[in-house]
């Protein structure tokens, strides 16, 4: 039996934009996320994916602290996230994150040695800095010399590997990847997402894996959610999730993917033709936040918010479609 | 009389000057498409791609930019020796662009009508002038026609009024507003999400279908490429390594780049993640003698260091640049 290690309980975070009305007092709100549950379990890849303004990576940055929830809880091993004002060193250790850019996340003034001599400092002051640093480069197989460079010397790939370094420096168990290779090459991708796999085994580490690419989540997540508007609208098993999508969202995303071979072709489901745009998340539609684009919207649709249905073991889906038993 | 192909280019090099040296970006590009046809062009980030359609439509900024050799024929006219006024003629109804970030190819400062009436005047037959209700009503056509709902409102919006998508339609209406010939679209669906960009491709196709026009589609995802061209050349910093018909490349790849690239591409069906190509693009202020991918290459043997390979026909639309497909080669 597997354990959770991060379980996200009803997680909201709203950002007030700005204020309307007369006397300006009505603030204008962005749910950025907006009831969010799902649990991450020990030593598994959980996917969350999800097209830009779905509320993605603020989940990311309320989790590692950079935001506090408007309203619910993160718990990590059964202990919330923030209990405290302030999160407790030994907490923040656990949790680490590996953004999408590499080329802004590390800082340009800054040498190898430097960025990940940083998180050692901070976390693990009585070791050898030194050598904790050319263990970590090798960990992720760069050469020990390269602590001596700067990352404007370095290429995207090899950028990416000292933010993972970085970011492994204080042994955490929980690793947030944040889009870790939409910023590289293809031909680079696949070193890197090898690479991480190889780390979650060798030091049983949890990922959060955040993407928008379908067929990369296919091949590297076990569970997947799939976001839109701030909420998740589909939760299932990564093999089970590609053979049988359920919601509508999930079908069109599923057919919009550009693919490379035959096989891959038949693989999809039939062609969902996308139309409408994402609305904006300051004026989220009523009922479904879906249901403007929804090719199958049912009049209920407009009126009320679906809640999640199991429609099998494991499986979880957010539409009036499924689960109108009583 | 045969009719000259609709772009050729021969032999092109394209170098920069830049502090410590030269860059030596394009090496002997080699590019024919005919009337109709859609092309599509694939590499890595840095591999020359954009350069090359930069140098087509003649706007590399030079200098840095220099073009020590090569030829650009647009239906067998020389566009790197056309005088300034021929040049506009080409860029405003031969050959339009979309970029691929809509954001900053739109100025923030014009409202979408100015930008887009602008385009239209300027694009007019030489000698005749279009009145201004004549090209008011061509904007409000070319909206409709990206399938974008109330044209009027939007000619009044700015750029930041709109979402990514409609941008984008927006620039592929500007693009198309002048009635082009050839279309370059680079990367047009990078920046936008998955379902929004699969909206964009499908109204790309369904225009150029109606239009008839040809076009070079600029991309370094594969799928889309798959999905969209009837041709495609591979590119590998600064040279063309593969050229193929598209389903004969998917289905047969022949360079070991290519073949490279293809495995690194995660599939929907599952099955892992290949490593992908070792190394990284070579720096152009030094490259590699002889063929540009040989360090990188996992099928490397002694002529590739010093020898540049020339193309190697296959088939009828089949041609690869490597030495294993050479006369009695290990690959034939």
């Amino acid at each position: 039996m597997t354990t959770d290690i991060l379980t996200f309980t009803d997680l909201k975070k709203y950002f007030v934009i700005g204020h309307s009305g007369i006397l300006k007092r009505e603030p204008i709100t962005v749910k950025a996320v907006d009831g969010v549950s799902f649990a991450v379990r020990e030593g598994e890849t959980f996917g969350l994916v999800g097209e830009s303004g779905s509320g993605k990576s603020t989940v990311a940055y309320t989790t590692i602290g950079m935001y506090r929830p408007t309203a619910g809880t993160i718990s990590f091993r059964g202990q919330n996230l923030f209990e405290n004002k302030m999160r407790p060193l030994a907490l923040r250790k656990e949790i680490q994150i590996v953004y999408q850019d590499p080329g802004s996340s590390l800082n340009p003034r800054r040498s190898i040695k430097e960025i990940i001599g940083l998180p050692l400092q901070i976390h693990r002051p009585d070791e050898n800095r030194l050598e904790q640093v050319v263990r970590l480069l090798e960990m992720v197989e760069l050469p020990p010399d390269y602590m001596h460079k700067y990352p404007q010397m370095l290429g995207g790939g090899e950028k990416q590997m000292v933010a993972i370094a970085r970011a492994l420096a204080t042994e955490p168990s929980f690793v947030i990847l944040d889009e870790p290779t939409s910023a590289l090459d293809v031909s680079i991708q696949g070193k890197i997402i090898n690479l991480l796999i190889r780390l979650q085994n060798e030091f049983h580490l949890s990922y959060l894996f955040i993407t928008h690419d379908l067929s990369l989540m296919r091949n590297v997540a076990s569970r997947v959610a799939i976001m839109y508007l701030g909420k998740i609208c589909e939760v299932a098993e990564a093999a089970e999730f590609f053979r049988n999508p359920y919601h509508p969202y999930t079908q069109m995303l599923l057919s919009s993917i550009p693919v490379v071979s035959e096989e891959e072709e038949k693989f999809k489901p039939k062609k969902i033709i996308s139309t409408g745009e994402i609305p904006s998340p300051v004026n989220i539609p009523s009922g479904c936040s879906f249901h403007l684009r929804c090719p199958r919207k049912m009049d209920i649709c407009s009126e009320m918010d679906p809640v999640m249905v199991k429609v099998e073991e494991g499986h979880t889906v957010r539409c009036h479609l499924y689960g109108q038993s009583d | 009389m045969t009719v000259p192909p609709l772009i050729e280019i021969k032999n092109l090099y394209v170098h920069f000057s830049v502090y410590g040296g030269r860059l030596k970006v394009l090496d002997g590009v080699d590019f024919v498409m005919r009337s109709g046809e859609k092309v599509g062009l694939v590499g890595e980030t840095g591999c020359g791609k954009t350069t090359t359609m930069k140098a087509i439509l003649r706007v590399l900024p030079m200098p840095p930019a220099r073009i020590p050799q090569g030829e650009i024929y647009f239906k067998g006219r020389d566009i790197l020796k056309m005088n300034a006024s021929d040049l506009q003629q080409v860029r405003g109804r031969g050959i339009s662009m979309i970029f691929q970030d809509p954001t900053a190819a739109l100025n923030p400062v014009f409202s979408v009508g100015q930008q887009l009436e602008a385009v239209i005047h300027h694009s007019a037959n030489r000698g005749r002038q279009l009145s201004r209700q004549e090209i008011h009503q061509r904007a409000i056509a070319s909206l409709q026609e990206v399938a974008l709902a109330d044209p009027e409102r939007l000619l009044r919006s700015y750029p930041i009024q709109l979402s990514g998508g409609m941008r984008q339609r927006v620039c592929i209406g500007m693009a198309l507003a002048t009635g082009p010939e050839l279309l370059i679209a680079d990367e047009p669906g990078t920046s936008l999400d998955v379902t929004i960009q699969d909206q964009i491709l499908r109204l790309l196709r369904k225009l150029v279908e109606e239009k008839n026009t040809s076009v070079i589609l600029i991309t370094h995802t594969l799928g889309i490429v798959r999905e969209t061209t009837d041709r495609v050349y591979v590119m590998y910093a600064g040279n063309i390594v593969e050229v193929a018909a598209t389903n004969e490349l998917f289905s047969y790849p022949l360079h070991p780049y290519t073949r490279g690239l293809m495995d690194a591409v995660p599939r929907l069906t599952g099955g892992g993640v290949s490593d992908g190509i070792p190394g990284r693009i070579p720096n152009y202020l030094n490259p590699p003698p002889g063929c540009r991918f040989h360090p990188r290459c996992p099928q490397a043997m002694d002529i590739c260091r010093q020898e540049k390979p020339s193309f190697y026909k296959l088939s009828e639309d089949h041609e690869v640049a490597c030495f294993l497909y050479q006369e009695g080669g290990k690959g034939t």
